[in-house]
């Protein structure tokens, strides 16, 4: 299965750039969060992907092929780019109109209703489905067509904290299996829990595109705060790693670069020093995200 | 058949328009057949030996009394088929699964035929019942044995399938759903009929020959003035291919509109 290949993209609406100059890939068996400020571009990019909007120049495929050239687009790619739905059709009917090109029997989209958690309401209309219902029901739309490629823009907006553990699970083992998810989401933690890879990108540019693992997340520093910094600072030097003083609103404290917070607190407490707060220094995908924006200017 | 023309057909179907047409196509068919039966009874009634009921003009025009109002209805099934993509927001979804644009709407194209096939058999089913008690009243005849009759059947079948397609046309080229629906009812109820009777008043009979409903009319071969039918039809293949292009001409640009524009 070939990756998702976005080769310098651009989009200009009316002359303002809205994607300039975008390469990025997206690997099978990989989850890649697609990540960036409001207006950075990611819709924009996941609809020309999709054949939806038109680029300027530069092109956005599946291997080689754009989503208009694939020949069964719903078998290998599936969407869930907004929760737009006719308010009087069912659920079940829904899926039902979007089947007959996807190759999908009624069973497969009564199974689908009952994987996603919507069998009991399969037959009411959508008007009556709560945003996290809807959201649900794009997913199954999604998956109709059971694709090697997932699209999902926001898909976590208005489900439920078992609603986005249930779609972390799902997308995990969907990428297990060796297929590709681009998931784009302002849930920088849901990302962080969920994605292998990211492409964070602003104003229609790429900032980065790494693997998750290279952000070295978690830090690897211990804090701790304590009354006498210069005497912490002395018993520390049992311990062998850097010592540096830092601060924040409640006044200084000293950040250890190491993560063994036993070993830390156990030459404290042998010089006899108290301490207010000893903890692992957690650096997550949000302050990253942030120092990237702040770094693009 | 196709998957295309298969989920197109499901999206008429899966919403409660289509038999709400279907209903008021049936009852608004039968009361619209009673008319020219009524008013040839009326100009006939004096010291006319034979029965009225036995001009093929008139007959034909009790078959296709609710045609007039059935092509409206149908008309307005094709503005939702494709104005409610952009209302509700579904267009992206159905260019998701079928990302040839054209095909889509050749697909669109063909559901709204299909469908309006099925209003064009209830119009004209309607009509023929209630040519029965007249007929039968009057000793008329149905000329079910003259191929005339069975042509002029057809066609308002065919005539009422065709409206479903100036409805997908309109449809499309005024995005708004509901401005679209005021624009074709307003076309159709009131600014071509009112041209047509002053172009059937002034009996410029070739000018109302070129209008949607003259070309209706005289492709069905209708002589009842209640329907403002011309006096001298154009012949039914050449009215046939007026109304085609009337058709073709929304949709073809609706279509041609849609395949490049951005959905976003």
């Amino acid at each position: 299965m070939p990756p998702i290949i976005v080769d310098r993209l651009i989009k200009s609406y009316n002359g303002t750039l809205a994607v300039y100059n975008l390469s990025f890939a997206v690997e099978p068996g990989r989850v890649t969060g697609f990540l960036g400020p409001n207006g950075a571009g990611k819709t924009t990019t996941m609809r020309i992907l999709v054949g939806l909007v038109a680029a300027t120049t530069g092109t956005a495929t599946f291997g080689d092929l754009s989503y208009a050239d694939l020949p069964h687009p719903q078998r290998t790619v599936g969407c869930v780019l907004d929760t737009r739905f006719h308010p009087g059709r069912s659920g079940r009917n829904h899926l039902r109109v979007l089947a007959p090109t996807a190759g999908a029997s009624d069973r497969r989209v009564d199974d689908l209703l009952g994987e996603v958690g919507l069998g009991a309401v399969a037959r009411q209309p959508v008007a009556e489905y709560s945003t996290g219902m809807q959201q649900r029901l794009a997913l199954a739309a999604a998956m109709l067509g059971n694709p090697d490629y997932l699209i999902l823009d926001e898909p976590a907006n208005g489900l439920d904290p078992e609603g986005i553990r249930w779609l972390r699970t799902f997308l995990r083992d969907f990428a297990a299996a060796g297929r590709a998810v681009l998931i784009s989401s302002h849930l920088l933690n849901e990302i962080e829990a969920t994605a292998d890879d990211i492409v964070v990108i602003n104003r229609g540019r790429l900032l980065a595109q790494l693997p998750m693992s290279e952000l070295n997340l978690g830090g690897g520093t211990t804090r701790a705060r304590v009354s006498d910094l210069e005497g912490a600072v002395q018993a520390l030097a049992a311990v062998d790693a850097d010592v540096e003083t830092a601060a924040d609103e409640r006044g200084a404290y000293l950040r250890i670069h190491s993560h063994d917070v036993g070993q830390v607190g156990s030459a404290l407490f042998s010089s006899g020093i108290a301490v207010d707060e000893l903890r692992t220094e957690r650096r997550d995908l949000e302050q990253e995200f942030f120092s990237m924006l702040e770094g693009s200017g | 058949m196709s998957g295309v023309l298969h989920a197109e057909l499901r999206r008429i179907s899966t919403t409660k328009l289509w038999w709400i047409v279907l209903i008021s196509i049936f009852v608004l068919s039968a009361g619209y057949a009673a008319l020219p039966a009524v008013v040839a009874l009326l100009e006939s009634r004096v010291g006319v030996a034979s029965s009225p009921f036995t001009d093929p003009g008139i007959v034909r025009s009790i078959y296709n009394g609710g045609n007039v109002l059935s092509r409206i209805l149908a008309m307005v099934v094709g503005i939702v088929a494709a104005g409610s993509e952009y209302r509700y927001g579904t267009l992206a979804s159905s260019y998701l699964a079928t990302p040839r644009r054209v095909r889509l709407l050749l697909g669109k194209a063909e559901a709204l035929l299909i469908f309006g096939m099925i209003y064009g058999v209830t119009s004209v089913g309607a009509g023929m019942l209630v040519s029965v008690p007249f007929v039968r009243a009057h000793s008329g005849t149905f000329l079910l044995n003259e191929p005339a009759t069975w042509r002029s059947i057809i066609l308002g079948v065919c005539s009422i399938a065709l409206w479903t397609l100036i409805g997908m046309g309109l449809g499309i080229l005024i995005k708004n759903m509901l401005s679209a629906l005021v624009v074709g009812i307003i076309l159709g109820f009131l600014v071509e009929p009112i041209v047509s009777i002053v172009f059937f008043m002034k009996r410029w009979d070739q000018l109302l020959n070129l209008m949607p409903s003259g070309a209706t009319n005289a492709m069905l071969q209708i002589t009842s003035p209640v329907l403002f039918a011309g006096h001298h039809p154009t012949p039914w293949w050449l009215a046939g291919l007026v109304l085609v292009a009337w058709c073709l001409l929304p949709t073809l640009a609706g279509v041609l509109s849609a395949v490049r524009r951005d959905v976003a």
